[in-house]
């Protein structure tokens, strides 16, 4: 446990000293609360883009708080899932890169305590981006739009987390098998659209896929209540996320040489 | 006895990296790995340290049940690289609390450390900002922190400027009163200076294992070199006194008397046959001799 | 210019002075580094003016690590 600690405490350090702790939730911050203002001035910047005939005008419906939220959501979906997997893919392949991991392995620490402090950190600096982001969007979207309850925020925030959780154990799974940190990223990317493609190609035999995560979230944004397919989600990703950081674990120990 | 290594073999896809390699480490000894490049001590003392898994073979620290020897040992890697961004200072308190190191030894151990590696004043400065040999010293540090009971060094001062390399070779041979190290080279001159035994490795076989001085007794074979004006084809293999004999050129020779001759004998010998002789030498040091003739076998 | 005016500054604020932390910060650790991957010049011209994306592409793989 100490050595996890020692470790974990190391992770921390280093995600603030290269600046990962700052970049990180400020890009997820502009990308969320962009949604909401966006949204608001629509009539604005379509004015100032200025093609419209003269006389001519358009009515954009308002969208309610509910609706602004899954856009957001949709948002982390696409540019937020690479930008996460951009901050994991490193983690791993850098200090096997250059020797780093090395002077911590000839020392007594186990498989389970370096990938476990690597994951753990990792989730530390992305779901509190998400949490930071999330938050403030909902804050803007309460300014400018239908306010939402915060109970309904809160659910599907944590409905989301889980696919944060899904794209970390991953990326960490794939940067255990390849040195390359870009052919990480790649990997780890190709295989979440992958699922996320199948699951909207067969919805029947993807219930329990986490690609079906942000249409539950969004659901839960607009219906409002936790359906049995929810906790079906998040059972299935919960269950195969610990997979991944157990099939990780059994690749490091069976390395031949860091 | 602390370590016996039995059979010891590792393959890397086309090449054979080191074959059924066996010694025993002796607890207290100093033990240099010589070798010429690509001879597989890298190889050896990564799985040694635990870094490398061999393909057969065993390893065995005497009177530790665990398989996992890793307390036991510190290593010097050949290029030691650390995490950039922490201080020299920061790395040890990392390295020492993953050794396990109680927190209230960790503090004076560090200090000691830092203080017996000279890098005191560089304690608190970046480690991306390191010399080489800072870096080598820094690399020391954090094998010797816990104090192992093997110490293992992976060339540890071919990177160095010359007084660097001296500077380091005293705090090993400071080291040898209070732990066993073993560390590569494949420079004779540096085992000679602080080891008492050499293991020789060429093309991942040991090739020969024993002390220095049983080295030079063993190899010694040609202490007398002789250079005279004329061709001496045809009169050295005439002479009788002479056990053995290897020509340089034709002019020059390397010659073994047995021991009941002196070498004035051999040399009225060459003056009676008319030969001018402008180089008579007993040669000292003729350990390169004999390394080289090992690693020629 | 008017459409400028029918804009709540006090809301777009946040967003200009996160987007300025950031490039700041982007700027600050690009001239700190030692080395860059690919000429330093070129990712100071990226931050600033390749919006948001400029940093991200920075931080992600613009330095180099030993």
């Amino acid at each position: 446990m100490n050595r996890f600690l020692t470790l974990l405490h190391k992770e921390i350090t280093e995600l603030m000293r290269n600046g990962k702790l700052i970049w990180l939730p400020i890009v997820l911050m502009i990308i969320g609360i962009s949604q909401p203002l966006t949204s608001y001035y629509m009539p604005q910047i379509l004015d100032m883009a200025g093609n419209l005939p003269e006389g001519a005008s358009i009515t954009i419906p308002t969208p309610t708080g509910e609706e602004v939220l899954s856009g957001a959501m949709s948002q982390y979906g696409t540019i937020g899932t690479l930008l996460f997997a951009l901050a994991t893919m490193n983690v791993i392949a850098q200090e096997r890169q250059n020797g780093s991991i090395t002077l911590v392995m000839v020392r007594p620490v186990n498989e389970w305590q370096y990938l476990g402090s690597k994951t753990v950190a990792q989730l530390a600096l992305l779901l509190l981006s998400l949490i930071l982001s999330y938050c403030l969007t909902w804050y803007y979207t309460n300014l400018l739009f239908t306010p939402v309850d915060w109970q309904v925020m809160l659910s599907s925030l944590v409905m989301y987390c889980f696919w944060v959780i899904f794209v970390v154990c991953v990326t960490i799974f794939v940067g255990t098998i390849i040195r390359q940190s870009s052919a990480i990223a790649g990997v780890s990317l190709l295989f979440l659209a992958l699922i996320s493609l199948l699951t909207s190609l067969l919805p029947k035999f993807m219930e329990w896929s986490p690609g079906n995560i942000r249409g539950e979230a969004t659901k839960l944004l607009v219906e409002q209540q936790w359906t049995e397919s929810a906790w079906t989600v998040i059972g299935s990703t919960a269950t195969l996320s610990l997979l991944l950081f157990i099939a990780g674990v059994m690749v490091m120990k069976k390395y031949k040489r860091y | 006895m602390l370590v016996n290594i039995d059979n010891l073999s590792k393959q890397f896809k086309e090449k054979r990296a080191v074959s059924n390699l066996s010694f025993t480490i002796r607890e207290g000894s100093c033990i240099a790995l010589l070798g010429p490049n690509g001879a597989g001590k890298t190889t050896t003392l990564q799985m040694l340290a635990r870094l490398l898994t061999p393909d057969s073979g065993a390893i065995q620290f005497k009177g530790y049940a665990e398989k996992d020897y890793r307390p036991l040992i510190g290593f010097l890697p050949q290029h030691p690289s650390f995490f950039n961004w922490m201080t020299g200072k920061e790395f040890l308190f990392f390295a020492g609390k993953l050794s396990s190191i109680p927190k209230k030894q960790l503090q004076a151990r560090v200090q000691e450390t830092l203080r017996f590696v000279s890098l005191e004043e560089a304690m608190n400065k970046k480690i991306g900002g390191f010399s080489g040999g800072m870096k080598q010293r820094l690399g020391l540090a954090q094998a010797l922190l816990h104090k192992p009971k093997l110490l293992i060094l992976d060339e540890p001062v071919s990177a160095l400027d010359p007084k660097g390399r001296r500077d380091f070779l005293h705090l090993i041979e400071e080291l040898k009163q209070d732990m066993t190290v073993l560390f590569s080279t494949h420079i004779l001159h540096d085992a000679e200076q602080i080891c008492d035994e050499v293991l020789i490795l060429q093309d991942g076989c040991l090739k020969w294992k024993g002390s220095l001085p049983a080295l030079r007794k063993e190899f010694d074979l040609l202490p007398i070199k002789v250079q005279t004006e004329e061709p001496m084809n045809g009169i050295i293999e005439q002479l009788e006194i002479i056990e053995d004999y290897e020509y340089i050129d034709a002019k020059t020779v390397k010659v073994r008397l047995p021991e009941y001759v002196h070498h004035n004998e051999f040399l009225q010998a060459l003056i009676n046959r008319n030969l001018s002789v402008t180089h008579f030498e007993i040669m000292q040091d003729s350990l390169e001799d004999a390394y080289m003739k090992v690693v020629r076998q | 210019m008017e459409v400028l005016n029918d804009i709540n500054w006090a809301l777009v604020a946040p967003l200009l002075i996160l987007q300025a932390i950031l490039t700041i910060s982007a700027l600050v650790s690009c001239i700190k580094q030692k080395e860059t991957n690919g000429p330093k010049w070129m990712w100071i011209l990226l931050i600033l003016f390749v919006n948001l994306f400029g940093a991200i592409l920075y931080f992600v793989i613009g330095r180099k690590n030993s």
